[in-house]
């Protein structure tokens, strides 16, 4: 019986002229954005490549090891073929100096892009793909009532659930073993083209898939769901339609567009400025202190020439006792200003921080109510196209600049000892430095079970819309007037 | 009879459950639209202020203006930006100006607060575009084959009704009843500019007023579409299927496509390219430099030998000469190189504009590309925002350095060290810190109305012609349509 119901399902919406219009669409879009992911990452990849080359360029001038400076380039992931995320609006270098910032992103360089935006495979199944899914279903209980083939279905003896679970399993085969076709012909693309895809990216292009199937499969029983609670296929549309637009478009945008609201997070500048206010006050009190310091010698000094019952050489020593006595003084006032400057930093820093995460955190989670929000940030987590390359990108060039910043002090050092390349260096003979020995910046992305992790909620909130959507058209079904 | 039909049509669409519901959304999103720019715009005019005052304290404790040298200058948020808000979240928003050098934009919204960037934002733009577009559809899919299916327009047809006459009045009417209430938002939305304390000038006014024009034009399009298609098909369900696709093709994909079609046919050098190719200019040039300065020297020493003379006059005019000839070499090469940068500039900026314009003509086959570059340019969010402020940011990187120069002697690049240790030499008195308020204020010029008004006309004719060009379509598949 269950066969024979998802066979009719199937023959319905294969041989329909709606499902070869639409399957067309959808191939060409998903093929397209193959295409065209796999012509934007190469270009990604020619961008960076005229970073390091610039970088090598300058390096090879270099004559003194005390005087090499470098500027990291953010190296192109191939699964931004898929999920272009916020890659373009991320810089794409950054020079290592004391505030790592990456800056001149594809948005900001070629600002053409940013008008219309990407066409990525994520945007076709958020969008498009959902949208077909709503065309397909929004008519398959309250159309078949109004075209009068529910009761004749009914006339035999056909259990409700079965019927059902029919029409979900064989709308479902019928729509997602179709798109398989065109996103297996992307994957061929991919591999022409020769995309240096590790075995780690197949893998998280696998769940990237099965997490598209499920948000595919949620507007698919939602479809059904609301063709369950309606009696009209035009009534059953609109609130569809009204639904696609709130999940898709309305509820990403305002979730966190109102975090932004609650959470503000203080600009760049807000924090130089709070810092340079602060170091302007911890300067004047350091001024105070050392103003103190000096006086106090000076009284000191005063009494200790004007005194007559010490010797010349007691003078001498006392006075030198007391030049260091300041001297220290003034340099532990030194190191005190340091601290409190690097620690008031540190305090803004953690602060912006921890604002920002709070932001996002709400943003976030009031966004998710949406399960495209869901999807959208799965993708993101999947591909490291999220909201944490930059900050991931950001954190690892600082290590690294720990490590060129000790590598390149411990040779000045070693190289002032050198004589004769300091010699040579003042002729303006200096031959460059070899830059072989320079250390490399790699950036390490987070690994398959952390990824997973972070996708795990999304996945869970979007099976568990599904189970929902899927509970609610059996409830619905069960209850519908089939007259 | 044509005041009749359009009743009829006013009063089925205004009565149907269906305007209820829509209705309903349009309005909420309009005016959170118009509340979010509003609050987005009084945010961004407090941090922009913040950022004035944060750099202007970075100079309260300089005691010499040969100091002043990095000014950061920043794009003040404009009440029309935050409604429509094109590519100002993308573009640079603060560029670095030293008197010298070009300026260095950077610090877009989107780069610096990623989390904007995840899902972006809702501003007016997206909802006249996506939402607009999709209920003109939804609401005149079946303005002719729904009428066929359920024998309404047998019926009509029964009484002597001029087919033109019940055309016209099926799409005026339709276009009234769907114009009409959404204008109560839309007035609401700008009734809350003031209220919420947002001054506007006059031409920010009829910018407004004509992006609205244009919005409406924009839905008339898809409405036009619509009943176009409902009198070419025979079932509701196949123009819905129809429109849906081109839907999808007009808001979502050509809008793109376009712009990576054009990206593929223009290749545009990277700014880092250029770089590159200026690197081995200098070093180039540097080799040259030192191989004829090295020619000059040996000349000149050749020179001295036999002349013979030792004296000191004679050696402080070859040193003279010495100083002479570098000073001209390197005149010479800096121009080349200003020269060879500026060509690689000027051609990137050639290419720039050609895929640009490709990309945009392209675009314009669909409505809604056309509507946002409408509603970009007369809200000053367009492509073109990011050369103003670059070129606002030139401008002001010289006056900067006129300043500088009056207020010093010097012009910034020449400055001499002595002239920032002055004060700690003389030591009589404590260095005297600067007048903040003397550096020279730079403020962002937006274009004129004429300007904007200038760009904005081509689009907005091309969105009139769609509309007359489905206008006529329907009207003449309509007189051909069967009724029965």
């Amino acid at each position: 019986m269950l066969g024979t119901l998802i066979e009719k399902e199937l023959k319905s919406i294969l041989l329909s002229p709606k499902f070869v219009a639409v399957f067309s669409v959808c191939s060409i879009l998903i093929i397209l954005s193959f295409f065209l992911g796999i012509e934007d990452y190469k270009a990604a990849m020619s961008q960076y490549e005229s970073v390091v080359s610039n970088n090598t360029q300058q390096l090879k001038k270099t004559t003194s090891w005390g005087g090499l400076s470098t500027t990291v380039g953010r190296r192109p992931d191939p699964m931004q073929i898929f999920v272009t995320g916020i890659t373009h609006d991320v810089g794409r270098q950054a020079p290592i100096a004391r505030v790592i910032k990456l800056y001149n992103s594809h948005y900001s360089e070629n600002t053409i892009f940013a008008v219309f935006r990407s066409m990525d495979l994520m945007f076709i199944v958020q969008i498009v793909l959902s949208l077909f899914a709503i065309l397909f279903t929004y008519d398959s209980i309250c159309g078949e009532k109004e075209a009068g083939t529910l009761k004749l279905s009914f006339a035999n003896q056909v259990p409700r659930a079965r019927y059902i679970a029919a029409k979900i399993l064989g709308s479902w085969i019928g729509l997602v073993i179709p798109l398989l076709i065109p996103v297996l012909l992307g994957v061929l693309l991919v591999i022409i083209y020769d995309i240096p895809m590790t075995k780690s990216h197949w893998l998280r292009f696998s769940v990237l898939m099965g997490v598209s199937f499920l948000y595919f499969s949620f507007f698919l029983c939602l479809g059904i769901l609301v063709s369950s609670l309606t009696r009209r296929a035009s009534t059953s549309f609109l609130y569809l339609l009204v639904i696609w637009v709130c999940f898709v478009l309305i509820i990403p945008r305002a979730g966190v567009m109102i975090a932004g609201h609650f959470v503000k997070v203080p600009t760049a500048t807000q924090i130089a400025s709070k810092y340079s206010i602060k170091n302007r006050e911890l300067v004047e009190e350091y001024r105070k202190v050392t103003n103190e310091i000096m006086d106090k010698e000076t009284a000191e000094q005063k009494a200790l020439f004007s005194s007559t019952s010490l010797s010349r050489e007691e003078i001498e020593k006392r006075y030198k006792e007391l030049s260091d006595k300041t001297l220290a003084g003034i340099k532990t006032r030194g190191a005190k200003l340091s601290e409190d400057r690097a620690a008031y930093d540190a305090l803004l820093k953690e602060d912006w921080r921890n604002r920002k995460a709070v932001r996002e955190k709400l943003g976030f989670s009031l966004s998710r109510f949406s399960p495209a929000s869901a999807f959208q940030l799965a993708a993101d987590n999947l591909a490291e196209t999220g909201i944490d390359l930059k900050y991931k990108y950001e954190d690892q060039i600082r290590n690294y600049r720990d490590i060129f910043s000790r590598f390149r002090d411990k040779k000045d050092l070693e190289e002032k000892d050198d004589y004769q390349a300091y010699q040579a260096r003042l002729e303006g003979k200096a031959k460059p430095i070899d830059i072989s020995e320079v250390p490399q910046f790699e950036f390490s992305g987070s690994d398959i079970d952390q990824l997973l992790q972070k996708t795990v909620i999304d996945i869970g909130i979007l099976s568990f819309y599904i189970l929902l959507a899927v509970a609610g058209s059996f409830i619905a079904f069960l209850r519908y007037d089939v007259r | 009879m044509l005041k009749l039909i359009i009743f009829k049509e006013l009063r089925e669409i205004i009565g149907s459950a269906k305007f209820v519901a829509t209705f309903g959304v349009c309005s909420i999103l309009i005016i959170m639209a118009f509340y979010t720019g509003i609050k987005n715009y009084h945010t961004g005019i407090q941090e922009y202020n913040d950022s004035k005052t944060a750099q202007l304290q970075q100079f309260e404790t300089v005691t010499e203006w040969g100091y002043v040298t990095s000014n950061k200058v920043f794009l003040s948020p404009e009440p029309l930006a935050c409604l429509v808000m094109g590519v100002s979240n993308d573009i640079g928003r603060t560029a670095t100006v030293d008197g010298g050098s070009l300026p260095f934009i950077d610090e877009s919204t989107y780069s610096e607060q990623s989390v904007f960037a995840v899902f972006r934002f809702l501003d007016l733009e997206f909802v006249f575009q996506i939402i607009f577009s999709l209920f003109a559809i939804l609401f005149a899919f079946d303005a002719v084959n729904g009428e066929k299916e359920r024998g309404t327009l047998r019926l009509s047809f029964a009484n002597s009704v001029p087919r033109a006459n019940y055309i016209i009045g099926k799409l005026t009417g339709s276009f009234l009843a769907l114009v009409v209430p959404l204008l109560i938002p839309v007035l609401i939305g700008m009734a809350m500019l003031p209220l919420m304390e947002i001054s506007m000038t006059n031409s920010e006014w009829a910018r407004l007023v004509i992006f609205i024009v244009s919005s409406l034009l924009y839905l008339g399009v898809f409405l036009t579409l619509s009943v176009f298609m409902s009198c070419l098909t025979k079932r509701s369900s196949s123009s819905f299927l129809f429109l849906l696709v081109i839907w999808v093709f007009s808001v979502l994909i050509i809008p793109r496509a376009s712009v990576l079609i054009a990206g593929n046919s223009v290749e545009v050098p990277s700014l880092n390219s250029i770089l590159f190719q200026q690197n081995q200019m200098e070093e180039k040039n540097s080799l040259e430099y030192s191989k004829r300065s090295n020619e000059f020297f040996q000349k000149l020493m050749l020179e001295r030998a036999k002349n013979g003379n030792n004296s000191q006059e004679t050696a402080d005019s070859y040193m003279a000469k010495i100083r002479n000839f570098h000073e001209k070499l390197r005149v010479e090469y800096d121009q080349k190189v200003e020269a060879f940068v500026g060509r690689l500039y000027e051609e990137r900026h050639n290419k720039q504009i050609a895929q640009q314009r490709l990309a945009f003509n392209i675009s314009r086959l669909s409505p809604a590309s056309l509507f946002t570059l409408v509603s970009s340019t007369l809200c000053g969010t367009s492509i073109d925002l990011k050369n103003q402020f670059y070129e606002n940011a030139a401008s002001y990187s010289k006056s900067l350095a006129e300043f500088i120069k009056d207020k010093t002697g010097y012009t910034i690049g020449t400055l001499p060290m002595s002239l920032f240790n002055q004060n700690s030499q003389v030591q009589k008195k404590p260095p005297e810190p600067i007048d903040t308020g003397e550096i020279p204020e730079f403020m962002y010029q937006s274009p004129e109305l004429s300007t904007v008004l200038n760009a904005a006309l081509p689009d907005i004719a091309i969105l009139v012609l769609f509309n007359l060009i489905f206008f006529c379509c329907s009207f003449l598949a309509f007189l051909r349509y069967d009724l029965r």
